[in-house]
């Protein structure tokens, strides 16, 4: 069985820090920009093709969910270093989803660790499980509504992943505590 | 909801054929299996047979794969730890198997489909398979 594609396509070929950041350049020109069909002086007046303004797309939640979630372990990681064996291979894993979600280098670079509200360690851990049943939940509604079948299978495998980062983290919760 | 569509007639098969080779390997595996292991083999092994059930009434019963005599796991099982690795495995594929079911079928069937993928993630884990980015 093969693993999904590398990616979805950008969004209307925006950047997807732009996407991320919903921040989109608005045409200076006012609610309608006008294009020449024709330039040439010696030819007939230009036709001007009024190009109305399409909405500002909404930020891929789904991504920006994962990016999150990175931070989440990011910040998890770097106040109990102890753990880092077992989630810097999970934080590695939702990498990968956050790039199968389109995701750039430039994206997960940006990302700012989030640190644990949590007393200790063993309640950090709990915290990444809440977390990652959330993200389970959330990935398989995406997967519900969608109607793309390559991000429909892409994002079953995200949710099955996530999901299957529960017990792993209850195994790494047990050490803690033990 | 019976499909029709030849890429979803086709996950559904492979999804059962997965299933039915779970089955076998599971029975296979609880003989080597003691204690929990052998009770959740035994509980497995209900559960994936359900899901064979309800994967064929997704299809014409034509289209219904037989179930096979036997099947060769990946890995030979000659022991408690080959039992487990297999079985961890044959969850991940079937990871593979529910990812193609749910992009071809809609509504409840691919809720159930997602669902599936989820727990045979989950039950990978729990026969000792690491976890990975995108289960295979």
């Amino acid at each position: 069985m093969t693993a999904p594609g590398e990616g979805f396509e950008r969004t209307a070929g925006m950047s997807r820090r732009r996407v991320l950041q919903g921040v989109l350049t608005v045409p200076a020109l006012g609610a309608a920009a006008t294009a020449l069909a024709a330039c040439g002086s010696d030819e007939p007046a230009p036709e001007a093709i009024e190009i109305e303004p399409s909405a500002p797309p909404e930020p891929d939640e789904t991504l920006v969910e994962e990016l999150a979630l990175i931070g989440a372990y990011e910040g998890t990681i770097a106040v109990h270093s102890e753990l880092r064996g077992t989630l810097t291979t999970i934080a590695d894993q939702h990498r990968a989803h956050a790039r199968e979600l389109g995701a750039t280098e430039e994206d997960l670079a940006a990302i700012e660790p989030i640190p644990p509200q949590a007393a200790s360690a063993e309640d950090a851990v709990t915290n990444l499980i809440k977390r990652e049943r959330n993200a389970a939940q959330q990935r398989a509604q995406a997967a519900e509504q969608s109607s793309e079948p390559e991000r429909i299978r892409a994002l079953t495998f995200i949710a099955a992943s996530e999901s299957s980062h529960v017990p792993e983290l209850k195994d790494v919760r047990s050490g803690v505590s033990a | 909801m019976t499909y029709t569509d030849a890429a979803a007639v086709s996950a559904i098969v492979r999804a059962i054929e997965a299933e039915q080779n779970y089955v076998y390997a599971v029975g296979l595996a609880g003989a080597f299996l003691k204690g929990a292991g052998r009770r959740r083999a035994a509980n497995q092994l209900a559960e994936h047979r359900a899901r064979i059930q309800a994967n064929s009434v997704l299809i014409d019963s034509s289209a219904v794969p037989d179930t096979p005599p036997g099947f060769q796991p990946p890995t030979p099982i000659t022991n408690a730890a080959s039992a487990r690795s297999a079985l961890a495995s044959l969850n991940n594929a079937l990871v593979g198997a529910y990812a193609d079911v749910a992009s071809t079928t809609e509504g409840t069937d691919r809720s159930e489909a997602i669902a599936r993928a989820q727990a045979s993630a989950r039950d990978a884990i729990t026969w000792g398979a690491a976890s990975q980015a995108f289960p295979t």
